[in-house]
């Protein structure tokens, strides 16, 4: 293109994705000012331009992307992610991460901008403008917005003018501009590799979707897209049938369609989806035994039968309209069994205790006393229950929530996270419904759990950073209970627990190395068990057979970790897993087949810890935020460097040495790959050496112009010293690369004169000479 | 497989007889000698007085053959050149009488001055070395080399060679001044002497027999696929250059692999590499590429960007 020419091009190029950045910053927060957002994008485009100028200084236009261009960009895509870090603490709220890779985008159209010297880069920022105007147009409704789409307008069409304005002077270009006239790409590849690969991508997905892959491998694999789940933004009023707010969801209104409290459905007189459901299938599905699960008033005036006329679900001579749609097709009924007892959404994995036992008497665990009164448990605001709190060890960090809707519960048991925080059960307002069944098992206090209900829960994650730190001497209450009945620690067993805990004196640290030694030291088996007549299964488990299932992990870590100075205790419950959640529904069904075992441990203040010292189980992690978990990464790194400085600093070293040497040790490795090759021929072996001394004048800055052939480089080499065996040498290379088979090897050399002209040419011409001459001819040789 | 050849023989003697003729123009020498092995013809762009025409007929001496030149005006007509028939009237017949065409190397001197017809009568005596006249098909020497000079700053009077004549010389080259040593050289050679500047000698050094044995074996020079894939990629380039008119037609790329044959033979060697290639790139590129622009190195500049764009191979 004509040079003023390509200058203004150039120019309105970045007018361009100025223009697209500002659309893009006014539609990313529409809550913000616009002055707010204009100032945003006003920084972004002083930066990719400041960027640019420092580039491209002394860079003329030219077909190649600078190699400046590669990290201008890199750093541009990568700062909108780095600047969501720094959000939270300027009290900004964060962006979705779409929004991201939208910033990230806009930052790179940017960068090409600011590079559109090279033509490949002003198409492609013209292409990226034309996505984010676009975008930003129907993301967005404002004003601004619109108006900058027509000046964008504006702008791509003077764009358009001047490209083909530039493409008309090539052709009638005056004679003086002949001359400066930039070549056209000669060599248009087609991306025959890059199709490929997309085409059996592509088709291979077709195939995986038709050949009927699970479905739950399907739904993984859709969540490889980049999404944040939503824009974070929440109306409690929406109503669009999917995502209700929660006044719509919660709410009284029958109409909802939310899948909460059913009750409110059963009792409503007005049509719902339940009667839809009714004309369908029939009845309604109500379990035995339902009982429904409806605060009710202790006063026992208000508990009377209202005598109340029945829902119209329920009432006989319903209408049947023959009007209404028929089904495109039979459809079975889906299978009503349930296929869980409860279903948990929320973080997992997740211990929930059903039983504890405290005592081993003669290798029976015995439960812990039931229907314990403490903590009581007091209601707050919005029915959340709250039991009393025993203390604040500061050992946890930000609390979780779960949700677990029973479906098919048994018994008075209510699925609840260890170290409760409060809990909420449907509607139930009264607290007397609630009581422990034993030390941190929570239960209905005179009734079975129904089914349908919805348990709520919000529970303290344990932060193990913090657990070094925390006082473990056992409370003059422990103290008095009693634990390991009747029976004596192994000798054998002691030994093994100083081997494992060695010289350490914190007693966290010691009870993590004893379970780290039970996890990695032994095997989980569901068919081993403990022969008959044993009369010690922790010492039979952990000298002799050292395998066996859970209990007999728990049982043994319990009884070791005593011997540490700690409080523990069994318990049987419900193990959450991970593996078992399903993406369709977001929940993790848990079943009988879910019963485990774990150990306990209690803190000072009278709380109980879950430790997992079987194999394949892991406890709950805490939740971090992302701040915090890059912090406790660094500092983690810091701690660790300072425990391993000797072997880090030699490594380093190493690595230094390696890093300043490397050439040279590749270079060492090339030559003695090529001296130990005996038996090859005259032709490899010239080529291989003049390739060798190609990568040395490479890498030391006396490299080979790629419009020069390899005995023309060596001739000019030659001019530097040692010109009598560079010429031969320089002559037998072209010989090599071009001479047809059959052709003599000039001057008639022998392979051995060869093999010792290589050598003399490999050691004369090393890596040190080359450097130095490149000092004195400045680069490029010839 | 070739035949060893001896190259210090009548090629030596040759090189040595133009080089005795024209002083200080050895690498011009070896271009003209290459064009010839490689059965080129050759055009010679420079002033007048620079040896144009002492270097064809020193060429022709050396090689004992037939010489002719042709000065070409306005009013010269195809006939002048081709020759044409007359009416004899004893025989009753008409008897075709021979142009200078029918020589084996013809100097077509200021060639540009002659009209566009004159000049297309050379079109097929130099693409197919024959002529037609009055419908008789007849055949010129395969040895026949045109050599034709134009005067690059006069334009008045003058007619453009069409592309299509250009695509048929080999080369353009340019002989250009003698250096001071060769001038002085030359004003004391020519003390004493006649007119003519070099003497000839008294035999010629390679007869026509040796000579087109000689271009027998520069055809059988080997040219491997590398280096005709580095030729193609160049050629190609030329077609899509924004600063060239007209790219190189496959002709024209025949001419580069043969001249670049020659080069590599003068070399002694019998196989080419790509630096055979670069080193005739500009003689063989700047007869046939339209070059935009008038400027004196313009066409070097376009040659030598092409050549520094495209990757050579090892």
């Amino acid at each position: 293109m004509v040079p003023e020419l390509g200058k203004m091009v150039r120019r309105v190029t970045f007018l361009l994705l100025c223009l697209a950045a500002a659309a893009v910053e006014m539609a990313a927060d529409h809550t913000r000012p616009s002055w707010q957002a204009m100032a945003w994008a006003l920084g972004w485009m002083a930066a990719a331009a400041g960027l640019g100028i420092l580039a491209t200084r002394g860079v003329r236009e030219s077909q190649t992307l600078s190699k400046r261009a590669g990290p201008v960009l890199a750093t541009l895509f990568i700062a909108p992610f780095l600047l969501e870090f720094l959000r939270p603490l300027f009290g900004l709220e964060g962006y979705p991460l779409e929004l991201q890779l939208l910033m990230a985008l806009r930052n790179v159209g940017l960068g090409l901008a600011a590079f559109s010297a090279v033509p490949l880069c002003m198409r492609s920022a013209c292409v990226v403008s034309l996505f984010l105007v676009l975008f930003s147009v129907t993301m967005s409704d404002h004003p601004l917005t619109l108006a900058l789409l027509a000046a964008y307008t504006a702008a791509g069409s003077m764009w358009l003018v001047l490209v083909y304005w530039g493409g008309l002077r090539d052709v009638f270009a005056e004679p003086v501009y002949g001359q400066s006239m930039a070549t056209r790409p000669v060599r248009t590849r087609f991306p025959l590799p890059g199709l490929t690969a997309a085409l059996i991508l592509v088709s291979g997905l077709v195939a995986l979707v038709g050949a009927g892959a699970p479905r739950q491998a399907l739904w993984v694999l859709a969540e490889w897209l980049p999404t944040s789940g939503g824009t974070g933004s929440q109306d409690s009023r929406a109503r669009g049938g999917v995502n209700d707010g929660d006044e719509e969801a919660a709410g009284d209104n029958p109409d909802s369609t939310g899948n909460v409290n059913s009750d409110i459905f059963l009792d409503s007189p007005l049509p719902t989806l339940y009667d839809l459901s009714n004309d369908m299938f029939g009845e309604p599905f109500k379990p035995k035994e339902q009982e429904r699960a409806i605060a009710l008033d202790i006063n026992p005036e208000k508990t009377r039968e209202t005598g109340k006329a029945p829902p119209d679900s329920q009432r006989p001579g319903r209408g049947f309209p023959t009007s209404r749609k028929v089904p495109k097709k039979w459809r079975e009924a889906l299978s009503r069994e349930a296929r869980a007892l409860f279903e948990v959404e929320g973080l997992t994995p997740l211990h929930l205790r059903l039983t504890v036992f405290d005592r081993l008497v003669a290798g029976v665990w015995m439960e812990a006393p039931h229907r314990v009164a403490e903590p009581s448990i007091e209601m707050r605001e919005n029915r959340w229950m709250q039991p009393g709190r025993r203390g604040e060890p500061e050992i946890f960090a930000q609390n979780t929530h779960h949700k677990f809707r029973m479906t098919a519960p048994e018994g008075s048991f209510i699925p609840t996270p260890a170290n409760l925080r409060r809990f909420r059960v449907g509607r139930v307002n009264e607290p007397g419904f609630f009581g422990w069944a034993q030390d941190g098992v929570l239960a209905f206090s005179q009734r079975n759990a129904p089914s349908g209900i919805t348990v709520e829960t919000e529970a303290r994650t344990v932060d193990p950073w913090l657990l070094a730190q925390a006082d473990w001497a056992i409370s003059p209450v422990a103290d008095q209970e009693p634990q390991n009945t009747g029976q004596k620690l192994d000798p054998k067993i002691i030994v093994k627990i100083r081997n494992w805990v060695g010289s350490e004196e914190n007693t966290w640290l010691k009870a993590q190395r004893v379970i780290d030694s039970l996890r990695s030291e032994y095997t989980l088996d569901w068919d081993a068990g403990i022969p008959e007549g044993c009369k010690d299964p922790v010492a039979y488990f952990l000298l002799e057979s050292r395998r066996g299932p859970d209990y007999l992990f728990a049982t043994a870590a319990a009884t070791l970790l005593r011997h540490c100075g700690l409080k523990t205790r069994l318990a049987n419950g419900f193990y959450v897993d991970p593996e078992k959640y399903d993406p369709e529904t977001g929940l993790t069904p848990v079943t009988r087949d879910d019963l485990h075992f774990w150990v306990e441990i209690a803190t000072r203040d009278g709380d109980w810890l879950v430790v997992e010292p079987t194999p394949g189980y892991v406890v709950c992690p805490p939740v971090l935020a992302l701040f915090e978990r890059l912090l406790r990464a660094g500092s983690g790194f810091v701690d660790w460097s300072a425990r391993n400085a000797v072997l880090l600093g030699a490594t380093f070293a190493i690595a230094l040495l390696v890093f300043l040497w490397r050439r040279e040790i590749v270079d060492r490795f090339y030559y003695l790959a090529l001296s130990m090759k005996h038996n090859i021929g005259i032709r490899p072996r010239l080529m291989q050496t003049a390739r060798i001394l190609e990568w040395r004048g490479r890498v030391t800055g006396c490299r080979r112009r790629p419009c020069q052939s390899g005995s023309a480089w060596l001739v000019d080499l030659a001019q530097l010293g040692d010109t009598e065996d560079m010429v031969v040498f320089a002559r037998l290379v072209a010989w090599a690369a071009h001479a047809p088979d059959g052709e003599l090897c000039p001057s008639y050399l022998t392979g051995g004169a060869v093999k010792e002209l290589s050598s003399r040419i490999l050691a004369h011409w090393g890596l040190s000479r080359l450097r130095r001459a490149a000092r004195v001819r400045g680069g490029e040789v010839g | 497989m070739i035949q060893q050849v001896d190259v210090g023989g009548g090629l030596a003697r040759v090189r040595s007889a133009l080089n005795g003729a024209l002083r200080g123009k050895s690498a011009l020498v070896e271009k003209v000698l290459a064009c010839l092995l490689a059965q080129g013809h050759l055009l010679l762009e420079d002033m007048p007085g620079l040896g144009k025409t002492t270097l064809a007929k020193a060429l022709a001496s050396a090689l004992g053959c037939r010489f002719a030149r042709v000065q070409c005006t306005p009013d010269l007509l195809p006939g002048d050149i081709t020759g044409f028939s007359i009416f004899n009237q004893k025989t009753r017949e008409f008897e075709f009488q021979r142009g200078p065409v029918f020589s084996e190397i013809l100097l077509a001197d200021e060639i540009n001055r002659a009209t566009p017809r004159s000049q297309s009568a050379l079109l097929e005596a130099m693409a197919e070395r024959q002529v037609t006249v009055d419908n008789i098909r007849h055949a010129l020497p395969p040895m026949f080399f045109v050599i034709a000079t134009q005067n690059p700053v006069e334009h008045h009077g003058t007619y453009p060679l069409p592309e299509a004549q250009l695509d048929r010389f080999a080369m353009k080259l340019s002989v250009g001044y003698p250096d001071r040593v060769d001038e002085m050289a030359m004003l004391e050679s020519a003390v004493g002497e006649g007119q003519e500047c070099g003497s000839t000698p008294a035999g010629p050094p390679m007869d026509m027999s040796e000579l087109a044995e000689t271009q027998r074996l520069v055809r059988l020079v080997a040219v491997e696929a590398p280096v005709r894939g580095y030729l193609v990629d160049l050629c190609r380039a030329t077609r899509g250059h924004a600063g060239i008119a007209l790219g190189v037609s496959p002709r024209g790329m025949l001419i580069w692999q043969r001249v670049a044959q020659a080069w590599a033979f003068l070399d002694g060697r019998r196989y080419v590499t790509p630096d055979d290639v670069q080193a005739v790139a500009e003689p063989v590129l700047s007869v046939r590429l339209g070059i935009h622009g008038v400027e004196p190195k313009g066409a070097a500049n376009v040659i030598n960007g092409l050549m520094r764009q495209i990757p050579a191979p090892f």
